[in-house]
């Protein structure tokens, strides 16, 4: 419609129930850093009272037949509408109402703030998620959205002004893109809703955008003790292309052998399946608009630590110099070609798939060139983006027995010392 | 219009169908009704030990082999083990549907278990064991403490059992287990497909009708009548304490709707009175919730609650015992029971968004609750929900057994 607004449709017979989400280009990325939690604490404010209705909104949305569910992650909000079919128009101007015109009490906020701390005390007993959060701030360093965590007094310093500031540049970040997947033909629910937004001013405002962080690749590890530890948490990260990048397709398929396709992949292969040293070790390919990564996480068993890191070690090396087979490369393709039936079977996986190419500025046919490059792919193709990899891996992370880690850690690089909770 | 197709093969096997026309995939569950509480006590792990080696291959199929396949045509598939039953589920392409049918049948009869395969699988065993119990400073006590709420119940082993019961488990016992429970009569599939519902049988009748296999139907679940001790306390090495209050129902069906509208109400949702309790409360608590466990042997609703370490432990008790005898009566009254109604009927509707989330639902129905008639019948049962049965149930409720849990944090202390 406008300019600034784009909507998808998807249709489904059952069942009888609307699904709007709608994206906005605001995330964790461009919270201030010494608030970081902010848009989490956020999102749990949104939606329960607005200046429009003198009564708390959760009843409303009950009796118009809908609920509604936010979530942010690094680059934007999702806001999520589920209706039932015949109240389509109401809920939707109800959503936007509360949305355009919240009101945010400190009695919620100080909820909120005690919910979050209490989930992040939670998260902080578990290794993983702890020697993660020590990999993104060794990596990217405490100055940086990606490398400065959250923490109690990150989540403590947030006072309603702020989250007042925050939320009128999201209100005001322009771009939105709406998914729309309903029981409704084409025309009649786009009209609904474009007759809706009408009755609201979307202004055109910037926002935020992370841009590429150059970093120093000279292997480093950061050992974090931690005693009575039966198993090494391994973490570690190697920088490679962001979404937008050429290189980024090749990559995807070609990084699915080497760690992220699960039982198809080389490193679970040999240290679970071989070795029977772990539950999983796993990878993901994280890729931004501009910035992208590999991390590969999972624990091992004390005694087949060295091991462990050898076999990584050496499958990284093997892998960016040789790449992988033709076998190999036929069945990461197979994977990503049909999982997408799997994707659209779901409509709110479908509609998140398409808010995200969104967001991140890709061609708006980005699906078919997508499935067009991924099946013209061929070994060459991968050769030439692995050439432009690091040679070897840059940053590890180890969580646990340091007389264990420490020998080990030394043979990979300079290392340093960080205790469990200094992740700041 | 969805329908569900029941059928028995005549070896026992049981298939429920649900024909979903408008979907491109299939989702196949295959749940063996054996679970971690009819093993023997010193072999406990071996069900979940069984789960994994499902995924080692057969005389057809390589090891490692069983996930690639399905994953190159785009599906997925996992597992997991409960008290009472071993789930194994697949999503496919619907066109690959036999693919997945023809795949479980053939590890229900020719799994190919060897010794070295059953060796290093053990030691994945207790990998993941270390990773999910032994690592994790909540989840270990927690784990710890079942022997003390559940006793001489079965309920009082955990699925993932421990590193000495693993340890005690023999390549004989995996391969006698396997023989004994994993076998037609004592399964049940449950299948949402795009396919035709005639020709999907006959898959089915091809590959899974000719397992002769027979075995053994494990000795059923005592009920979960009541807790073993009424308090239990230990300590954790965090900073922050957890309290719980779990009472023992019997299993029944009538308590299904009022305890989770009751579990609304009280700690599940956002507007619950726990979760407002929160924003009034002058100590420090952190987070605070209900939580209902429906299963065969019995139902379980849970208080709990997040501390910082420094909480008088009675806080929250005091909390629940003001829940019974004002809050809630002050509270539900039948404006806010027809919005707790209308939204539980609405977010069981909008949550089947896709072939899975209907198939888990449908496995809900008759796996933990026994009619696959719930499926169609529930948004009806809730619309027809009356606000005394609510109240009946929080009676029976508050007069139930019930166990407290305190685990304290490292810098507890009374105030």
């Amino acid at each position: 419609m406008e300019e600034n607004l784009k909507i998808y449709y998807h249709n489904h017979l059952f069942p009888p129930v609307h699904y709007l989400q709608i994206v906005i280009p605001k995330g964790e990325f461009s919270e201030p850093l010494e608030k970081k939690g902010i848009m989490e604490v956020l999102s749990e404010n949104l939606f329960i009272y607005s200046s429009k209705y003198k009564e708390e909104l959760k009843p409303i949305f009950d009796r118009e037949g809908a609920n509604f569910d936010i979530s942010v992650s690094e680059e934007a909000t999702l806001i999520t509408l589920k209706v039932i079919k015949e109240n389509f128009e109401g809920a939707f101007s109800l959503l936007l109402d509360s949305f355009f015109f919240p009101e945010f009490k400190e009695k919620k906020l100080k909820s909120s703030k005690k919910q979050a701390i209490g989930n992040l005390k939670i998260s902080l007993t578990d290794p993983q998620i702890v020697s993660e959060m020590h990999l993104f701030n060794f990596v990217f360093g405490k100055n940086h959205p990606l490398g400065k965590n959250q923490t109690i007094k990150t989540i403590k310093n947030i006072k309603l002004k702020d989250l007042n500031n925050e939320f009128n540049l999201l209100k005001d970040t322009k771009n939105w893109g709406i998914f729309i997947s309903s029981p409704v033909e084409k025309e009649k629910i786009i009209n609904s809703i474009t007759d809706v937004m009408k009755r609201y001013e979307l202004k055109n405002m910037n926002f935020f955008e992370l841009k590429d962080t150059k970093l120093d690749l000279k292997p480093k590890v950061r050992i974090v003790p931690k005693k009575g530890m039966t198993q090494v948490s391994i973490n570690l990260l190697i920088p490679s292309f962001p979404r937008v990048s050429p290189d980024y397709i090749p990559l995807k398929i070609s990084f699915y052998t080497f760690s992220e396709g699960g039982f198809s992949s080389r490193i679970l292969k040999e240290i679970r399946v071989e070795m029977g040293s772990t539950y999983g070790v796993l990878g993901s390919y994280n890729a931004f608009k501009n910035i992208g990564y590999f991390q590969i996480s999972g624990m091992v068993k004390n005694n087949d630590f060295q091991k462990a890191v050898e076999i990584i070690k050496d499958l990284y090396k093997d892998w960016r110099k040789e790449g992988i087979k033709e076998d190999e490369l036929e069945e990461a393709k197979q994977f990503y070609l049909n999982s997408f039936k799997t994707i659209k079977d779901d409509p709110l996986e479908w509609g998140s798939f398409l808010l995200k190419n969104y967001i991140q500025d890709l061609p708006e046919n980005y699906y078919d060139v997508l499935i067009e490059r991924i099946k013209n792919l061929n070994l060459e193709d991968l050769e030439e983006v692995h050439k432009k990899l690091e040679e070897e891996i840059p940053f590890w992370v180890f969580l646990g027995d340091e007389k264990i880690i420490k020998p080990i850690a030394e043979m990979l690089g300079e290392t340093e010392v960080k205790n469990y909770f200094d992740i700041e | 219009m969805i329908k569900i197709n029941f059928f028995e093969l005549k070896n026992g096997l049981k298939i429920y169908y649900l024909f979903n026309p408008n979907s491109l995939i299939s989702f196949l569950q295959v749940w063996y009704h054996f679970g971690s509480a009819q093993e023997e006590a010193e072999k406990n792990g071996i069900a979940h030990l069984i789960e994994h080696i499902f995924f080692k291959g057969t005389e057809e199929i390589e090891e490692t082999e069983y996930s690639r396949l399905i994953q190159r045509e785009g599906g997925s598939c996992n597992a997991f083990t409960s008290e009472e039953k071993i789930c194994f589920y697949e999503t496919i392409p619907t066109e690959k549907l036999e693919m997945i049918i023809k795949m479980e049948a053939d590890r229900m009869k020719n799994l190919k278990i060897t010794e070295e395969k059953f060796e290093k699988e053990k030691k994945v065993v207790m990998e993941e064991f270390k990773e999910r119990i032994q690592n994790q400073p909540i989840v270990k006590p927690l784990m710890e403490v079942r022997k003390d709420v559940f006793g001489d119940h079965p309920f009082s082993r955990d699925p993932a059992g421990n590193i000495e019961t693993i340890n005690n488990i023999k390549f004989e016992d995996v391969i006698n287990y396997y023989e004994n429970y994993f076998h037609p009569k004592n399964c049940t599939l449950i299948i949402v497909s795009s396919k035709d519902f005639e020709e999907a049988k006959e898959i089915i009748e091809k590959h899974f009708g000719n397992i002769e296999k027979k075995g053994k139907i494990p000795l059923p679940i005592p009920p979960l009548s009541k807790p073993a001790k009424e308090y239990v306390e230990k300590k954790i090495p965090i900073k922050a304490t957890v309290f719980s209050k779990t009472y023992f129902l019997p299993k029944k069906e009538e308590f299904f709707f009022p305890l989770n509208l009751l579990h609304n109400l009280i700690g599940g949702d956002e507007d619950s009175i726990l979760k407002r309790e929160i924003q009034e409360e002058k100590f420090y608590v952190l987070q605070a919730g209900t939580f209902p466990f429906f299963s065969n042997s019995g139902t379980l609703f849970l208080f709990f609650s997040l501390h910082l370490p420094f909480i008088k432990k009675y806080n929250f008790l005091k909390k629940i015992d003001d829940l019974y005898k004002n809050k809630i009566k002050e509270i539900l009254n039948d404006k806010k029971f027809e919005e707790l109604k209308g939204r539980m009927a609405f977010s069981l509707l909008s949550s089947l968004n896709g072939s899975e989330k209907i198939g888990l639902y449908l496995a809900d129905c008759i796996i933990s609750r026994g009619s696959p008639d719930h499926f169609f019948n529930d948004l009806k049962n809730i619309e027809n929900l009356k606000i005394e049965e609510v109240f009946k149930t929080l009676e029976f409720l508050k007069e139930a057994p019930s166990c407290e849990v305190l685990l304290k944090g490292s810098l507890w202390k009374k105030i």
